[in-house]
C-alpha cells in the first residue's frame, strides 16, 4: 500500500557525498522529510525520498556542504512527465474510458431465471411491453417496480426477483406450480348431466355412484349412447313411474375401444449425402445492426447452416452489445434411393411407437396391436387397428321429462 | 542534592501511575527481531552511519549497532528501523 503511494506521488534515489553528512539526516528528520532504503557505500550513501520533498533540501545541502545528485526518478509524474507530448495517446485512452463508461450505464442482457410453465419469450414480450429490453438505460429500470408488475400480470408467478449486476439484468421467478382449477370445475357442474359414449365401444365394466345405469358390462355401444342416465326414476309400488330425479351421473366405465393406424412408407426416399465441404463465416454485430467480416457468399445449392452467437462481455456481468456469430455452412446433395422392407418396417415400428405413446399420455392402456405391412406401387402401407381399454364417457346435459300424467290420479286418489 | 530529591519524586509519580517511561523519561526502545532487525524508538538523531556500524544519539545515551551490511530501511522523527546481520549494541555514557 504504502509502496502504492509512494509510486503515485513519485519519489526520487539520491547519491549523497561529502562532509557532513549525518547532519543532513538529521535536518532531514527534523523537518519531517521522510528518508528510506538508506544504503552506505564507501563514500556515498544512497536513498530514497518524495519529489516533494526532494525540492525543499537545498539549503540543508548547502548547509552541510554536501552534494546531491539524482540517481533514479520513480513514480506516476515521471512518467506523465515523459508521455507528456503523446497528446493522441491520451485522448484515446480517456475515449476508451468514457465508452466503456458510457456502455455500463445500459442493459445489454436479460437473463430470466427459475420459469417452467411460463416461457422465457412471453415474460421477454412483457418486459418489452414495460419498455424493458436489450438497450435500455440503466436508470430507467425499477428493479422493486418491475417485481411488482411481474406478480401482477402473471398471476401463478409466487415470488420474483429483479436485479441488475453490471450490465446484466437477472430476472428470478418462482411459480405457483400447483393450480387450483379442479377445484373451480367441481364447483360449476351441479345440473344434471348423462354419461354417454363418445366412440364404438365394448363395456367391460360399470360402477355407478349415482344416476342410473344403462348398459352393462359386456354391452357394445355406439357413439352417442347414453351409459348412465342422470334422471332417476321414482315407481311407486305398481312398478310406474311416479316421479324423475335429477342428479349428475357419476360412474367408473372401463371399455374397450379400438383405433385405427395407418402409415405408409414411401419406396422411394431422398437421402441427404454431406459432401464435406464445409465454410465458417465469422461476422461482428452491434446490438442487432450487423457490422462487418462475412467472407463472400456461399456457392453451395444446398446446404445447412448453423449459427452461433456469442455475446461479448468484460467482466463476468459486464456484458457488451457486441455479438460475435459463427456461421457453419455444409453442403449436401440429395440422392433418391430404394427403400428396403426392413428399412421401412424400422420406421413404421418408431411411426407406431410414438403413436401408441400419444395414446398412452391420454391414459389409455394398450391391450392388442395387430399391424399388417402391405406392398403398394410406390408405398409400403402398414394398416391396423390398436385395442385398448380405457376409462369411457364424457357429460352431456339430461333431458328432462315431464312428469307422467298417472301422478296427478295418484295425488287425487290419496286426497 | 535537591536535584536527587526532585528526581526521586517524578520517579515515584510515574511508578506509581503507571505512566509510559518511554515519554516520561524520552528512554529509547530498542526492538531486535532476531539478528536481521533492529527497531529503534525516541532517538535524537545519526551521529555516525556506516555499513559496519550505526552510531545514534539517544536522550541521554548514545547507542551503537555494529553488524555487516546494515541499511536503513526508513528513518523518520520518532522511529528507524535497521536491517542487516547484527553483531552487537553497544552503549555509552
Amino acid at each position: 500500500m504504502t509502496a502504492l503511494l509512494r509510486y503515485l506521488s513519485g519519489y526520487v534515489r539520491v547519491e549523497l557525498t561529502g562532509y557532513a553528512t549525518e547532519r543532513f539526516f538529521n535536518l532531514c528528520t527534523n523537518h519531517n522529510i521522510y528518508i528510506w532504503d538508506l544504503d552506505h557505500r564507501e563514500d556515498t550513501y544512497e536513498f530514497s525520498m518524495k519529489l516533494k520533498d526532494f525540492f525543499t533540501i537545498r539549503p540543508f545541502v548547502k548547509k552541510t556542504k554536501t552534494s546531491i545528485h539524482v540517481v533514479k526518478k520513480c513514480g506516476f509524474p515521471f512518467l506523465l512527465y515523459r508521455y507528456r507530448k503523446r497528446k493522441l495517446f491520451l485522448f484515446g485512452f480517456l475515449l476508451g474510458i468514457s465508452i466503456v463508461y458510457g456502455f455500463s450505464c445500459y442493459v445489454w442482457n436479460i437473463q430470466i431465471c427459475g420459469n417452467s410453465a411460463l416461457s422465457e419469450d412471453t415474460i421477454y414480450r412483457y418486459l418489452e411491453e414495460e419498455k424493458i429490453h436489450v438497450g435500455t438505460a440503466k436508470r430507467e429500470v425499477d428493479c422493486e417496480k418491475l417485481e411488482s408488475l411481474i406478480r401482477q400480470h402473471f398471476s401463478n408467478v409466487i415470488w420474483t426477483s429483479v436485479r441488475l449486476e453490471g450490465t446484466k439484468l437477472t430476472v428470478d421467478v418462482k411459480e405457483n406450480l400447483i393450480t387450483a382449477e379442479p377445484d373451480e370445475k367441481e364447483e360449476e357442474e351441479e345440473s344434471a348431466k348423462d354419461i354417454v359414449s363418445d366412440k364404438k365401444a365394448t363395456i367391460l365394466q360399470i360402477i355407478t355412484r349415482s344416476g342410473t345405469p344403462q348398459v352393462k358390462a359386456g354391452d357394445k355401444v355406439k357413439k352417442g349412447a347414453i351409459l348412465v342416465s342422470g334422471r332417476i326414476d321414482i315407481l311407486n309400488d305398481a312398478k310406474e313411474v311416479v316421479d324423475y330425479r335429477y342428479c349428475k351421473a357419476d360412474a367408473d366405465i372401463l371399455a374397450r375401444t379400438s383405433y385405427p393406424y395407418e402409415t405408409r412408407v414411401s419406396k422411394k426416399a431422398q437421402k441427404k449425402v454431406y459432401t464435406g465441404k464445409e465454410k465458417v463465416h465469422y461476422s461482428f454485430w452491434y446490438h442487432r445492426k450487423y457490422i462487418g467480416f462475412s467472407g463472400r457468399k456461399i456457392s453451395y445449392r444446398l446446404y445447412e447452416k448453423e449459427t452461433e452467437k456469442v455475446q461479448l462481455r468484460i467482466f463476468k456481468n459486464f456484458y457488451l452489445p457486441f455479438y460475435l456469430q459463427k456461421d457453419t455452412y455444409k453442403e449436401y446433395q440429395l440422392k433418391e434411393y430404394e427403400v428396403k422392407k426392413a428399412e421401412a418396417k424400422a420406421e413404421a415400428a418408431k411411426d407406431l411407437d410414438l403413436f401408441l405413446s400419444k395414446l398412452e399420455e391420454k391414459g389409455l392402456q394398450i391391450t392388442e396391436k395387430n399391424v399388417m405391412m402391405s406392398t403398394e406401387k410406390n408405398d409400403y402401407v402398414f394398416q391396423g387397428t390398436i385395442l385398448t381399454e380405457e376409462k369411457f364417457g364424457v357429460y352431456q346435459d339430461t333431458e328432462v321429462l315431464e312428469v307422467p300424467k298417472e301422478e296427478g290420479i295418484a295425488e287425487n286418489e290419496s286426497e | 542534592m535537591k536535584k536527587k530529591r526532585l528526581k526521586s519524586v517524578k520517579q515515584n509519580v510515574v511508578e506509581s501511575l503507571e505512566l509510559p517511561k518511554d515519554l516520561m523519561y524520552g528512554m529509547s526502545i530498542v526492538t531486535v527481531t532476531g539478528r536481521r532487525e533492529v527497531l529503534i524508538e525516541n532517538y535524537k538523531g545519526i551521529l555516525e552511519y556506516n555499513e559496519e556500524y550505526i552510531k545514534i544519539q539517544a536522550k541521554n545515551a548514545k547507542l551503537t549497532v555494529y553488524g555487516k551490511q546494515l541499511k536503513i530501511e526508513y528513518y523518520t522523527n520518532e522511529d528507524m528501523k535497521v536491517v542487516g546481520f547484527v553483531k552487537s549494541i553497544e552503549y555509552e555514557a
